[in-house]
């Protein structure tokens, strides 16, 4: 049987895991890295060159509505042209000849000149079992035919680009409402009544949790072991948040899911939706994980972080806001939308995932669901002597 | 190793100056230290020599040889690669080898004993020296008309490593962290010298009301008080004529001065520590800050830390600390690892004489006019060794010294270095140190 | 030349331990000669920070201080023992302006100046001297531990006048009369007074006044509130039952938590966590919050022991029972949940059987204060071992060492294969037995204070022996510090020096060695009944005499 253990709030009986070694445990992460898996290692893989950036989409927006070129190099040489965003640029869209909000209605400009990341190799997982033109091969796991077409589309824009080291710098901006807002928790679990090997296990479940409280950083980042309890609210059970799948060599791979969906932080990112996802997890010597989880994502829900801040981030140098949902639109892989307008509505992307070791809380049973490891980092394995 | 001179007297000429009591020494002062040897710049400037002392630990540690073999004129000579990183101002500086601390047969305490035989003068028979230390002789003369007599920096987060002594051996602490070291010259009560306008802050007068009220405490609260009791008292009321100076300068309008700039930015806050990376960027802030405070008269006298006496400055991520790995390092090796922290030093050195450098004041630049010495506690840190202190001067001060030399002290007393600093500012004083590091001999070599 | 000098420094060494070991025995204590306690000269001391912060504390309440202090000096192990010798440089005196200022300034800040003065002035922007009067006698007689005299209230008024005059404020002439009272030497230092003893003639013992400031600074480590004030005016505090009568009040007192706390924070030398960093990228999870909840953990698990539970002090160094807030959890591996976003709040626990901790050794303040940044130091946790807990001093390292054994050890040694080669070094060997084989059994605690099993990738062995008691790892050595009686000869022996601010006399010491020690001991190490019996000996406040007769300083 396992153990159950109890973390009232008033008087509290800990559970403490080191020594114990005879029981069953799971292990719980919070995480401290999301964020579109980009391989972005250097300029190859846009020998076209970059797609537009802030001035240059003001600059041909502006000459589309007649701007006088005098006037439009005006604003970009005094550097002005941010603050005529929010004005004139963002109403740059037109539907029946009338100015509309481009950011809402990104279909109601012409297409822009988005250029395709060109590179061999991406991030993600062989989703549709082909292997295809536009599809990479992984350079951690050298698979083939891995479905990650948003990386082409976001893969020549500036503020897009990234690496696993580097992430996304648009994605890190947003992350700064994660900060501040719920945590979100992995928990690693080997269904049986023997203790979690990292190593080896065939019956493994990791599933995702949304925590009640914010996650703690201290000044050299996210701050190990911290207890988070699992978010009560209800509307979170909607959602489907488990991955199946076996440890082989300190790697976890699950089985294809059907569909990850999780409902996120209202202030990042109200929901993420994988259909047909996988998730790898490799765990580290210092106790955390660094993984990806790929799947069809929603362009709607790719586009959210971009219309939601655009006049904003466009000005800032987010790229095209408009030419990225009309190239995630044109590139889309799956799930054609018969009843509107015939478009697939979904395109294969992959993200990244580092989290750090966490115990976790769950309010329903007043304690974890297992006995969890505390896992430190050991130094001697970076020491220098 | 030369034999120590032979004095007359044993008394410490200095102890007598400093307690305030009427000593009159009759000085045979070098004929160059008197004024008439430029008393303003070519542009009328009031001459205002500076001091500056530039503490590192560890000595040089890599076991090999760090000094020029030849003496006299550094031009053409190709520095040994430990000092490598001053080449580029080595017309600016001059080089001191083998001076050393004799401690008579006391017992070496590593990493105190080495700069408390040359900046204090004495080897103690126990831990401390209740002497004051050369930069505060120098700055009791100097700064007397300035907003801080002497301000200090420590770059490796600890306000507690100094070797900085008032009289009567008490420590001073220095400033470990940029935004206080800000605030604290160029805070609210920074006086710009060449603001437009000036009113005296009626109630900045009425503190003056606080300092009287306080003097007048003297008598009673000394009442009963034993010798030394009342000395600690006496310094507390030393450091009440600062603050009442400080106060006093808040109301006079101060003499324009070009060369004065407030720092626009005061540095953010950052957790300070001994890590490598974090130290260098301490050093840089507060070397750009006391110079500041030196270009806008707020003091005369600056001291800085580098690095501690036995320094754990360590590169991040790695266990093991530069003292450590001087201990370590077979000397028999290439000693990788103490070549890189004593380089990391001497570029710092070197960085910090250039900061200097770069600052113009009337036809000259802030080094020029300033004294930096820039010593250490030991020699081969591997043994803790008091021969062979690496020393080094910078500056001309003012046209009173000269630069661009090496010079073998040969086993020299390291007072003599301290000596010849407090001459050149005019410390009444024709002899320092005790025992054996008792010293008449100014290093004439470097005056000019 | 180097045989010597290490033999020299062993043999010292060696004496000490052995007088101590004989005089320090329990059996002859038990039978010693029940001698008088001599008292001894007067002292000044400056203020610590800690007696600084508690003082502006209780008597203005909740105030923020926007100083830097300069680093108390320690002495005898104490800082209370090294405020005796410490003064105020110009760059400490400025900091204590810029504190008193700001202080000042929150008192006669408009929201809040009529919790402390209580009088309204005449005119708001005209002085008002008999409103001042009022308020600043009363804060001067707390500040200053007595009554001001005529002078001194009189120059109080006058910067109160000028500063009324010159701003055209009255309440900024009361914030500089502040700042002048806390400014003041007669605020910073705490000076002894010696009077005639009536009951012996031709001896000293303290006045009335700094023998009331001598129980407040060891009972509450802070100064007399007005009632103390009051028994020491009244002549109360002379008499055997006043002097019994505010001492337990003050024992009795919530302050007294606080006294125990200072106490302690001091013994800890936690004061030189100012200058304690560790590599972030080695040891993630220590950061400045943790080593501030660390530091607060210890204290509140000692406070809550010995003075809430009015527990044995030797209990110190097995309790199980501690408090943490649920961040300071996550650097022990425990789970404990916090409420939404609140990671600060403490929390009691008892830790199971199941952790390796145990007592204050184990807790991250001690493991991670005596530690270097990168890696863990036996040799300074040795070393705190024996002069913090043991009262046994350890010389400072010989000169000219060879260190070509300490490096035989190599690179990938662990630390105890790195610190064994110091005995092979005659030159080191005396000194680093006493201290490296006892701060190896700490080494299953990272420079972090984090439980770990390897060093090196090595198993740790954290074993040794205490004087002739064998342990298996650090709570071992916990039990065997609780066994020994040199911890508690040695509490004695250092909270007599902090009661009096210096180190103790000959005389002194033979009472306390003699006397105080077999007291203790007889009432079960209680903390509370240790001070106790130190503020209640009439000892205690007798004042030595030098050659001329007079009070000795």
């Amino acid at each position: 049987m396992r153990k159950q253990i109890a973390i009232p709030a008033a008087a509290l009986a800990l559970t403490l895991c080191a020594g114990q070694v005879a029981q069953a445990e799971s292990k719980g992460y919070v995480i401290s890295v999301w964020s579109q898996a980009m391989n972005n290692v250097d300029d190859s893989g846009c020998p076209e060159g970059k797609s537009p950036i802030a001035h240059e989409v003001f600059a041909y927006s502006m000459k589309g509505l007649g701007m006088a070129q005098a006037d439009i190099e005006r604003m970009v040489k005094s550097q002005e042209f941010g603050q005529h965003y929010r004005e004139q640029a963002s109403m740059r869209g037109r539907k029946d000849g009338k100015p509309v909000f481009v950011y809402k209605h990104p279909l109601s400009v012409p297409e822009p000149p988005i250029k395709l990341e060109q590179g061999k190799e991406g991030f993600g997982f062989n989703l549709d079992g082909k292997v295809g033109p536009m599809d990479y091969t992984d350079p951690l796991t050298k698979e083939a035919g891995v479905d990650n077409l948003a990386a082409r589309v976001f893969g020549c824009i500036d503020r897009t680009r990234g690496t696993l080291d580097a992430p996304v710098g648009n994605t890190q901006l947003r992350w700064l409402h994660y900060i501040e807002g719920n945590s979100w928790l992995l928990e690693v679990d080997n269904n049986r009544d023997a203790p979690l090997d990292m190593q080896n296990e065939d019956n493994v479940t990791v599933t995702y949790y949304r925590g009640q409280q914010s996650p703690v950083l201290s000044a050299s980042g996210f701050q190990r072991n911290v207890t988070y309890t699992i978010d009560p609210n209800k509307n979170l059970t909607k959602a489907t948040t488990t991955f199946k799948g076996r440890i082989k060599d300190g790697v976890f791979l699950s089985e294809v899911t059907p569909q990850f969906k999780f409902i996120a932080s209202t202030r990042l990112q109200p929901i993420y939706d994988f259909k047909q996802a996988r998730l790898r997890l490799k765990f580290q010597p210092d106790g955390g994980l660094q993984g990806f989880v790929g799947g069809y994502l929603p362009i709607t829900m790719i586009y959210f972080p971009f219309g939601d801040y655009a006049a904003q981030g466009e000005g800032l140098g987010s790229g095209d806001v408009a030419g990225i949902y009309q190239a995630l639109q044109k590139y889309a892989d799956t799930d054609i939308d018969k009843a509107k307008n015939g478009k697939r509505t979904r395109i294969s992307q992959t993200w990244t995932i580092t989290a750090v070791p966490a115990f976790i809380d769950r309010p329903e049973t007043g304690g974890p669901s297992r006995p969890q490891r505390a896992e430190a980092p050991r130094p001697d394995r970076y020491a220098v002597r | 190793m030369r034999a120590t001179e032979r004095l007359l007297s044993r008394r410490r000429v200095m102890h007598g100056v400093l307690q305030g009591s009427a000593v009159t020494l009759a000085l045979p002062f070098l004929d160059c230290f008197l004024d008439g040897n430029g008393v303003a710049l070519a542009d009328g400037t009031p001459r205002r020599v500076r001091f500056a002392h530039w503490f590192f630990g560890n000595g040089f540690t890599a076991g090999k040889q760090w000094w020029p073999d030849k003496t006299g004129s550094l031009k053409g000579v190709t520095l040994p690669e430990e000092i490598a990183p001053l080449e580029v101002v080595k017309d600016k500086i001059n080089i001191l080898s083998h001076m050393n601390v004799l401690p008579d047969g006391k017992p070496n305490r590593p990493h105190v004993t080495g700069w408390q035989g040359t900046w204090q003068g004495t080897v103690p028979a126990g831990a401390t020296v209740s002497a004051p230390s050369v930069d505060t002789m120098i700055s009791d003369q100097i700064g007397g008309g300035t907003r801080f007599k002497s301000l200090g920096a420590s770059c490796t987060g600890n306000p507690g490593t100094s070797v900085s002594f008032l009289d009567g051996g008490v420590a001073q602490s220095n400033e470990v962290n940029p935004a206080a070291m800000y605030a604290r010259i160029f805070g609210a009560d920074f006086t710009d010298p060449n603001a437009a306008n000036f009113t005296p802050d009626p109630k900045v007068m009425a503190k003056r009301s606080v300092i009287s009220a306080l003097k007048d405490q003297r008598t009673a609260v000394e009442l009963d008080l034993g010798a030394a009791d009342r000395q600690r008292l006496d310094q507390y009321f030393t450091s009440l004529r600062q603050l009442e100076q400080q106060i006093d300068m808040q109301l006079t309008k101060p003499e324009p001065l070009q060369a004065c700039v407030r720092p626009k930015d005061n540095p953010d806050e950052y957790a300070v520590s001994d890590q490598l990376d974090v130290t260098i960027r301490t050093h840089k802030l507060m070397g750009q800050l006391l110079a500041h405070a030196l270009l806008c008269d707020q003091t005369r006298s600056i001291r800085m830390m580098f690095s501690d006496s036995t320094p754990n400055l360590r590169v991040a991520g790695e266990a093991t600390s530069y003292h450590t790995w001087s201990h370590q390092e077979p000397l028999t090796g290439p000693q990788e690892k103490c070549k890189f922290y004593s380089m990391q030093t001497t570029i710092q050195m070197a960085e910090f004489v250039k900061m200097l450098d770069s600052f113009k004041e009337g036809d000259s630049t802030l080094l020029d006019q300033t004294l930096v010495v820039m010593n250490s506690d030991n020699g081969l840190a591997f043994t803790h060794s008091l021969s062979n202190i690496p020393a080094f001067t910078a500056g001309r001060a003012g046209g009173l010294l000269k630069t661009g030399m090496h010079l073998d002290l040969a086993g020299d007393p390291g007072t003599r270095l301290g000596l010849t600093a407090m001459q050149v500012f005019k410390v009444p004083i024709n002899k320092f140190g005790t025992n054996s590091m008792e010293t008449s001999r100014t290093i004439t070599e470097i005056v000019a | 030349m180097r045989k010597a000098l290490g033999k020299r420094h062993i043999g010292a060494l060696l004496a000490g331990a052995a007088i101590s070991m004989a005089a320090l025995g329990l059996g002859v204590a038990a039978d010693g000669p029940q001698g008088e306690l001599s008292g001894g000269p007067l002292a000044m001391r400056r203020l610590t920070e800690d007696q600084y912060r508690n003082t502006i504390k209780d008597v203005f309440g909740d105030v923020t201080l926007g100083g830097r202090f300069e680093p108390d000096t320690r002495d005898a192990q104490l800082i209370a023992v090294g405020a005796a010798k410490a003064t105020v440089t110009p760059g400490g005196l400025e900091q204590y302006d810029r504190m008193a200022m700001g202080i000042a300034q929150q008192v006669v800040d408009p929201a809040r100046r009529d919790e402390y003065i209580s009088c309204k002035p005449a005119n708001a922007k005209a002085p008002d001297q008999a409103c001042a009067r009022a308020f600043l006698s009363k804060a001067g007689r707390l500040l200053f531990r007595r009554p001001l005299t005529e002078a001194e209230l009189a120059g109080e008024l006058q910067i109160a006048a000028e500063g009324a005059t010159k701003a055209g404020d009255f309440y900024y002439g009361i914030q500089l009369a502040v700042t002048a009272l806390l400014t003041s030497p007669n605020f910073l230092f705490v000076q002894d007074r010696a009077e005639p003893d009536p009951d012996r003639a031709g001896a000293y013992r303290l006045t009335a006044q700094s023998k009331a400031q001598r129980l407040s600074l060891l009972l509450w480590g802070s100064s007399p509130d007005a009632e103390l004030l009051r028994a020491s005016e009244s002549g109360e505090l002379s008499t055997s039952a006043g002097l019994t009568r505010q001492v337990d009040r003050l024992i009795a007192s919530p302050r007294f938590a606080a006294g125990v706390r200072a106490y302690f924070a001091d013994m800890l030398h936690f004061d030189m966590f100012r200058a304690v960093s560790k590599d972030a990228a080695l040891y993630p999870n220590y950061s400045a919050d943790i080593a501030k909840q660390a530091q607060e953990q210890a204290l509140r698990t000692i406070v809550d022991e010995l003075v809430v539970r009015n527990g044995d002090y030797r209990d110190i160094f097995t309790v199980r029972d501690t408090q943490v807030t649920p961040l300071l959890a996550s650097a022990y591996g425990i789970p404990l949940a916090g409420k939404w976003g609140d990671f600060q709040q403490w929390r009691s626990i008892r830790l199971p059987d199941s952790m390796p901790q145990a007592g204050v050794l184990t807790q991250i303040s001690f493991a991670a204060l005596h530690s270097g940044s990168g890696k863990t130091s036996p040799t300074l946790r040795g070393k705190a071992l024996r002069e913090v807990f043991l009262c046994q001093e350890i010389p400072p390292p010989p000169p000219d060492v060879d260190f070509s054994k300490f490096e035989a050890a190599g690179p990938s040694s662990s630390m105890r294969e790195a610190i064994e080669a110091h005995a092979g070094n005659p030159a080191c060997a005396g000194c680093h037995r006493l201290m490296d084989p006892l701060g190896l059994a700490l080494e299953n605690y990272d420079t972090s204070g984090q439980f770990r099993t390897r060093d090196a990738g090595k198993p740790i062995d954290a074993s040794g022996i205490l004087d002739g008691v064998s342990y298996k790892d650090a709570s071992g050595l916990g039990q065997a510090l609780h066994d020994n009686p040199r911890a508690t000869a040695c509490l004695t022996t250092r909270l007599y020096n902090y009661a009096i601010g210096r180190p103790a006399t000959n005389g002194e010491r033979e009472w306390v060695r003699d006397q105080l020690l077999k007291d203790w001991t007889a009432s079960g190490y209680k903390i509370s009944g240790l001070m106790r019996r130190i503020a209640l000996d009439p000892g205690f406040y007798r004042v030595t005499t030098d050659k001329s007769g007079a009070p000795a300083s």
